[in-house]
C-alpha cells in the first residue's frame, strides 16, 4: 500500500508543478554538417536566461523560454559551437541545426558556453564515451572494440583474461541490458567472448548507465549499456573500410533520396579459415580434413527516412553469427567414412522506430523490435561399405527470442520539467535446450527422437514516468517510476521500481549527487564459467524462480577544474536479492532437463565501493585516470555452507589510465594500462580421508580409499593481480578521394602473463609441493590494420 | 616517413620474438595437519569413530594415517559418559564404546591426538520416520538391463511438521529362518537395489536425480511436503529380477540429521563433479571444530513386503 500512496503523491506532484505558465519552446534536431547525422547529447543553450537543454537519441531537442526571442548556443564535443538568434513564429516547424565538424590538431573547447554535463547534470553513474575516442584507442588485433573500452573505465571490469565480457559494479554479465538502437541483444560478444558484437565504424554513440537509472530502463539489475547506431548520411555517398590481421570490414552509407532519406551498410568478417585454406588441403591426405569454416561476421543496416517534417522513420536490422564447422572425410577400398560438426551461435535483430513532433513539447517515439540468440551444436556420422550403412546425428538447440513494441514520449512543459513517460511489451519465448538425435542403420531399427523441447513463453509488460525537474538554481531532481511485471508459468510477479536522483550545485563548477534506484530483472543467465560463454543457458523466471531484485544508492561529487579536466567521485552499494548459481554438482551439461530450475539455487549479494574518475576531454592530449575500491559477495542457502563468499569477480582494487594524444596532423598515438587485484578462486588445500559405513560391522567395512579435497571457503584464494599496457599508433593521410590510415597496436605490450585458465597440479615432483599452473594465451599482440575512407 | 615505417616494422618482429607464452606458477598455501572424524550415532546402537590424519594435496589417494593413540570421548548433553577404545575391526582401526546412544540427546565426541589440533562434533538425535510400504509389484526375470522399470514399490511417509532429512535404501529381504526374531531380515549380501524415486503428487516431489539411472541410497529433505504424506513409487533397476529366486522387499528409512544429511550430498556432489571444470568445486559439509569428516545422528525405520 505504502507503493501506491508514493506513486500517487509522485503523479499529484508532477501535475501540480506542471501547470503551464505563458511559455513559448524552441524545438528542433541537431545534426552534423554533410552528413545530416543526428548528434545524440548536444548542448542547446539560452545564456541570458540561464536555461539549457540537450538532444535525445534521436538528436532531438525542446526548450521552453520565458521570452519569444532569445540568442541560443548549440555545442557538441569535437565540433564548433554556433551561437544564433531565435524568435518565435506561429508555425510549429522544428529547427534543424547544423554543427560544423572540426577536425584539427586543437580540439575545440566550448569554455564559457559549455554546459559542464558533469557537474550540472542530475544524473550520475553515467558515462559517454565518444565514437571518436573508442576508435583512438589501442586495437586488439586490428579492430576497436566498443566494450573492451568500457572495460577501461571505473567501475567496470572485464571478466576473463582477453574477453570482451562486463561485469558492473560487482554484478553478474547477464545483469547488463545492451541497447543496440533500442532493441535488446543477448550474447555481445565472436569467437567466445574474444570480441565484441559491434563494428565501431558503424556506431555513432556509447552511453553507459552504471547506476541511477532513469525510469526508462528496466529489466537488468547492474548496467544499461545503450548504443546508438549511425543514421546514414543524407547528403552524399561515402564509405569507410578496413582490413586487419583478423577480419576486414566495409561500410557504406548515402542518400537513397537527397537530404529526405538514407541507407547504411556495414559488414565485416573474419578470415581465419580462408587463410587455411592451403595447409588444409596440402595436410588433407594426413589430417582428413575435407572442410573447415571458422568464422565470424556481422551485418549492420539501417534506413532513414524524413516523412514529413514532423515525422522520421529509421529501420534497423542487425544480424551477426560465429560458426565453427568441421568435414572429414576418409576414403578406404571398402569403406567411408564422413564425419561433422558444428557449433555457432549468433543474433539476429530488426528494429522500427517512428519519430513524430506532436507539438513544439511533445515528442514521440514509437518502437517494434525483434530479438532472437540461438546456440546450436551438431554432430553426424556416417558409415558407408558394402555390407552396412550407418547415419547418426545429434543436435543440440538454446535460444531466446523476443518480439517488443513501445511507445516513449518526451514532453518539455516547461524549462523546469523534462518528463519522459511510455509504455511497452515484451513477448519471450525461452528455449533452453532442446536435443534430438537421429539413426539410420541398415542393420538395426531407425531411432528418430527428440526430448526436451520445451519452450516457455512469458509476456513482460511495462510503464514509466519521470521527470527532470529544476527545483531551484542549485537543486536538479530526477525522479521516477517504473512499472513492471513478467508472466512466469502460472505466477504473475508484478512490481514498482522507484527511481530518483539529485545534484546540489555547491559552487558553479562543483557538486554532489546522490541516486536511489530500484531494478528488477526477471531473466537469467546459467553460467558455469568465468566468462560469458554461447553455451550458457537464458532462462526465465518460473514459479519456482523468482525475479532478481536489486537496491542501489550512490553518492557522488562532480567538480571541473579549469574547463579541461571533469573530476567524478562516486560511492555505490548496491543490494541484490534472488541471484542464481547451478547448485554445486549441476552444469549445463545436465541442466538441459524440464526441470532446470530445480538445479539453481537462489540467494543474495552485496556489492558496495568507490569510483574516481578524472578525464580531460579537450586539447590535443585527452583521456582518463580512473580508480576503483570495491567489494562483491554473495550468500547462498545452498552454496558454501550457507556462508557468505566472495564474488567470483571481485577485485579489490581497479586501477587504468586512458592517454589518447594528437602528435602531429597526420599521426596520433594511444595508450591504456590497467591493474586490478586478483581474483578469487576455489582451490583445494588439502585432502582427507572419506568415510562411507557407518559402523564396522556393514559389509563393505571401512573405505579408506575414498579421498576428499578440502576447500576452507568458496573464493578463499586469490589469484595473480592482473596488469597490461596496450598502445597504438596511427597515421592518417589525407588523399585527393579519399583519406587512408595505418594503424599499429600492441596488445599487451610489455607481455605480461596474465593466465586465461588454470590447472591443479595437486603433487609437484620437483617441489614435493602442490601447485596452480596458469596458462596465458595472450602475449604481446602486435598488429597492423589499414583503414580507409571516402 | 620511410624510416618510421622500416622503424616500426623492425620493432614489430623484435618485440614478436621476444613474446611467448610461459607457464605462472602459483603454490597452494597449506593448513597443516588435522583430525579427520567420522561418527554416525545411531539410536540405540553402539557409539563408533573413526580417526585418520589430513594430508597435502597428493598425485594418489588412500595413504591416510590412521590414528591409532587419540583420546577419543563420548559426551552426552556436554557430560562425558564414555572413552571409546581403540579396537581393530575387520582390519580397521576403530573408536568403540558399549553406551548406547539414546533419543532427545545431544552427542558430541572429542578426540585429542598428540601434536594435532584437538577435534570435536556435536548433533543432536532424531526421531525414527514414520512409514509404510503400501504395495510391492515384482514379475521374476521380467528385467531387461539397466533403467528397466516395471518392479515397483510404493510407500507413504507420514512426515512430522519439523525439518527432517532422510535416507531411503531398498534391500532384497530374506525369510528368517533362525526360530526368534522378526519374519524377515534384510539381505544384505546381494547389495543395495538401484531405484528412481517419484512422488505421486508432482507438486511435493523432493526427489532430484542427476544420474537419469537411479541410485542406490536417497537423501532427501522434506522441504516440499513438511508436515504432510508423500507417497511415493520407487521404480526398480531391471536387474533387480534377473534371476531372482525371492520375492520380498526390504525398505529402509532412515531419518537422519541436517548434519548427517548435508555431509553426504555435499561429498556426492565432489564425488561426482571431481575433474569437471564446468563446476565449481564443491565444499564437503563438516561440522568438526578443529578437523575435518562428520559426527551425524540417525534412526532407523524397516518395512518388509512380499510381492503382491
Amino acid at each position: 500500500m505504502p507503493k501506491y500512496i508514493a506513486l500517487q503523491l509522485l503523479i499529484c506532484t508532477l501535475l501540480i508543478t506542471t501547470v503551464a505558465q505563458a511559455q513559448y519552446s524552441v524545438n528542433g534536431y541537431i545534426s552534423q554538417t554533410k552528413s545530416a547525422e543526428k548528434l545524440v547529447g548536444a548542448y542547446v543553450v539560452a545564456p541570458y536566461f540561464k536555461k539549457g537543454t540537450s538532444t535525445n537519441n534521436y538528436g532531438y531537442f525542446s526548450l521552453s523560454l520565458p521570452k519569444d526571442t532569445a540568442t541560443l548556443i548549440i555545442s557538441y564535443v569535437g565540433h564548433n559551437p554556433i551561437q544564433l538568434f531565435w524568435q518565435a513564429s506561429s508555425t510549429d516547424s522544428a529547427l534543424n541545426i547544423v554543427l560544423g565538424k572540426v577536425i584539427t590538431n586543437d580540439a575545440v573547447t566550448v569554455i564559457g558556453n559549455k554546459i559542464q554535463k558533469n557537474v550540472e547534470s542530475a544524473q550520475m553513474s553515467k558515462v559517454s564515451i565518444p565514437i571518436e575516442q573508442i576508435k583512438a584507442m589501442p586495437k586488439f588485433l586490428g579492430e576497436a572494440d566498443v566494450l573492451k573500452s568500457l572495460q577501461m573505465l571505473p567501475g567496470v571490469s572485464g571478466g576473463t583474461e582477453g574477453t570482451s565480457g562486463v561485469v558492473v559494479r560487482g554484478g553478474t554479465p547477464d545483469q547488463n541490458l545492451i541497447l543496440l538502437d533500442g532493441t535488446p541483444i543477448y550474447n555481445a560478444s565472436h569467437l567466445f567472448g574474444i570480441f565484441s558484437t559491434f563494428n565501431a565504424d558503424a556506431v555513432k554513440n556509447v552511453d553507459l548507465y552504471k547506476g541511477g537509472f532513469p525510469a526508462r530502463y528496466g529489466g537488468r539489475l547492474s548496467s544499461v549499456i545503450d548504443i546508438i547506431l549511425k543514421d546514414g548520411d543524407k547528403s552524399s555517398l561515402h564509405g569507410e573500410g578496413g582490413i586487419g590481421l583478423l577480419a576486414s570490414k566495409l561500410q557504406l552509407e548515402g542518400p537513397i533520396k537527397k537530404n529526405k532519406s538514407s541507407f547504411l551498410l556495414s559488414a565485416r568478417r573474419s578470415y581465419l579459415d580462408i587463410l587455411a585454406q592451403p595447409f588444409l588441403k596440402a595436410t588433407k591426405d594426413e589430417t582428413g580434413i575435407d572442410k573447415l569454416f571458422a568464422y565470424f561476421y556481422d551485418f549492420n543496416a539501417k534506413l532513414n527516412f524524413d516523412l514529413t517534417k514532423k515525422d522520421k522513420l529509421f529501420v534497423s536490422f542487425y544480424s551477426g553469427d560465429d560458426m565453427l564447422k568441421l568435414k572429414v572425410k576418409d576414403v578406404a577400398p571398402n569403406e567411408t567414412f564422413k564425419f561433422g560438426t558444428q557449433v555457432g551461435w549468433g543474433n539476429l535483430i530488426g528494429t522500427v522506430r517512428w519519430n513524430h513532433i506532436i507539438n513544439k513539447k511533445l515528442f514521440a517515439n514509437t518502437t517494434v523490435n525483434y530479438t532472437r540468440y540461438r546456440f546450436l551444436t551438431k554432430v553426424s556420422e556416417e558409415n558407408i561399405s558394402p555390407t552396412y550403412n550407418e547415419n547418426f546425428g545429434a543436435k543440440y538447440i538454446s535460444g531466446i527470442y523476443d518480439v517488443g513494441a513501445k511507445v516513449d514520449f518526451d514532453y518539455r512543459p516547461t524549462y523546469k520539467h523534462s518528463i519522459k513517460y511510455g509504455v511497452g511489451i515484451i513477448a519471450h519465448t525461452f528455449t533452453p535446450g532442446a536435443t534430438s538425435f537421429k539413426l539410420t542403420s541398415s542393420t538395426d531399427p531407425p531411432i528418430d527422437t527428440a526430448f526436451n523441447n520445451k519452450r516457455q513463453q512469458s509476456i513482460e509488460p511495462s510503464a514509466y514516468i519521470e521527470d527532470d525537474i529544476i527545483v531551484s538554481d542549485k537543486l536538479k531532481l530526477n525522479t521516477g517510476l517504473h512499472i513492471g511485471g513478467f508472466k512466469a508459468q502460472t505466477k504473475y510477479y508484478p512490481n514498482i521500481q522507484p527511481r530518483i536522483s539529485g545534484r546540489y550545485m555547491l559552487t558553479d563548477r562543483a557538486s554532489i549527487k546522490a541516486t536511489y534506484t530500484r531494478m528488477y530483472q526477471y531473466i537469467h543467465l546459467l553460467s558455469n564459467n568465468n566468462t560469458t560463454l554461447p553455451t550458457d543457458l537464458w532462462v526465465p523466471s518460473t514459479d519456482n524462480i523468482k525475479p532478481m531484485l536489486s537496491d542501489q544508492v550512490a553518492l557522488g561529487f562532480a567538480k571541473n577544474i579549469n574547463n579541461k579536466y571533469e573530476f567524478t567521485a562516486e560511492a555505490y552499494y548496491k543490494n541484490m536479492i534472488g541471484v542464481v548459481e547451478y547448485k554445486d554438482g549441476a552444469s549445463f551439461l545436465n541442466s538441459s532437463t524440464d526441470n532446470w530450475d530445480k538445479k539453481v539455487s537462489q540467494g543474495n549479494g552485496k556489492s558496495y565501493g568507490v569510483e574516481l574518475l578524472i578525464q580531460k576531454t579537450s586539447g590535443r592530449t585527452t583521456g582518463w585516470v580512473g580508480y576503483t575500491l570495491g567489494y562483491s559477495n554473495r550468500t547462498f542457502n545452498e552454496i558454501n555452507n550457507g556462508k557468505t563468499f566472495a564474488y567470483k569477480y571481485d577485485r579489490r582494487h581497479d586501477f587504468e589510465i586512458t592517454v589518447i594524444h594528437k602528435i602531429s596532423k597526420r599521426w596520433e598515438c594511444s595508450a591504456n594500462f590497467v591493474w586490478q587485484s586478483p581474483l578469487p578462486f576455489t582451490l583445494p588445500t588439502g585432502q582427507f580421508a572419506g568415510m562411507d559405513d557407518t559402523s564396522p560391522y556393514q559389509s563393505n567395512g571401512f573405505n579408506s580409499n575414498n579421498t576428499y579435497d578440502i576447500y576452507s571457503s568458496r573464493n578463499a584464494f586469490r589469484l595473480l593481480a592482473y596488469h597490461r599496457l596496450d598502445a597504438g599508433f596511427t597515421y592518417r593521410k589525407q588523399k585527393k578521394r579519399y583519406e587512408k590510415s595505418w594503424n599499429f597496436s600492441f596488445y599487451n605490450a610489455y607481455n605480461r602473463n596474465n593466465p586465461f585458465f588454470y590447472d591443479l597440479d595437486r603433487y609437484n615432483a620437483a617441489t614435493g609441493k602442490a601447485q596452480l599452473n596458469g596458462y596465458p594465451i595472450l602475449p604481446l599482440l602486435p598488429s597492423i590494420s589499414y583503414g580507409f575512407k571516402f | 616517413m620511410k624510416n618510421i615505417k622500416y622503424t616500426i616494422a623492425l620493432f614489430l618482429i623484435l618485440i614478436s620474438v621476444v613474446a611467448c607464452v610461459r607457464k605462472v606458477v602459483i603454490d597452494i598455501p597449506y593448513e597443516g595437519d588435522r583430525i579427520t572424524m567420522y561418527s554416525y550415532i545411531t539410536q540405540d546402537s553402539n557409539v563408533y569413530a573413526r580417526l585418520t590424519k589430513s594430508g597435502r594435496q597428493i598425485d594418489f589417494s588412500g595413504n591416510f594415517t590412521t590414528i591409532t593413540n587419540g583420546n577419543v570421548m563420548l559426551l552426552e548433553n556436554d557430560i562425558t559418559v564414555a572413552t571409546l577404545a581403540n579396537t581393530n575391526i575387520n582390519g580397521a582401526n576403530w573408536y568403540i564404546s558399549n553406551y548406547k546412544a539414546k533419543a532427545n540427546k545431544t552427542y558430541t565426541v572429542k578426540a585429542i591426538v598428540p601434536n594435532l589440533p584437538n577435534a570435536q562434533g556435536s548433533d543432536a538425535t532424531v526421531s525414527k520416520a514414520a512409514f509404510k510400504i503400501d504395495s510391492f509389484y515384482f514379475k521374476p526375470n521380467s528385467g531387461m538391463g539397466n533403467n528397466t522399470t516395471t518392479d515397483f514399490v510404493r510407500i507413504t511417509i507420514a512426515d512430522p511438521a519439523t525439518e527432517n532429512y532422510y535416507l531411503l535404501k531398498i534391500f532384497k529381504a530374506d525369510t528368517n529362518t533362525a526360530a526368534t526374531g522378526p519374519r524377515y531380515i534384510i539381505n544384505e549380501n546381494s547389495g543395495s537395489v538401484r531405484f528412481i524415486a517419484t512422488a505421486i503428487a508432482e507438486t511435493q516431489d523432493p526427489f532430484e536425480f542427476l544420474d537419469p539411472y537411479g541410485v542406490n541410497e536417497l537423501y532427501f529433505s522434506d522441504a516440499k511436503f513438511n508436515g504432510k504424506t508423500l507417497a511415493v513409487k520407487l521404480d526398480l533397476d531391471g536387474y533387480f529380477s534377473n534371476g531372482a529366486s525371492d520375492n520380498k522387499i526390504a525398505v529402509i528409512l532412515k531419518s537422519i540429521s541436517k548434519n548427517y544429511y548435508m555431509h553426504r550430498v555435499s561429498a556426492d556432489n565432489q564425488n561426482i563433479n571431481s575433474g569437471n571444470p564446468f563446476v565449481e568445486p564443491a565444499q564437503i559439509f563438516s561440522n568438526i571444530m578443529g578437523g575435518y569428516g562428520i559426527v551425524a545422528t540417525s534412526a532407523d525405520s524397516v518395512a518388509f513386503k512380499r510381492k503382491q
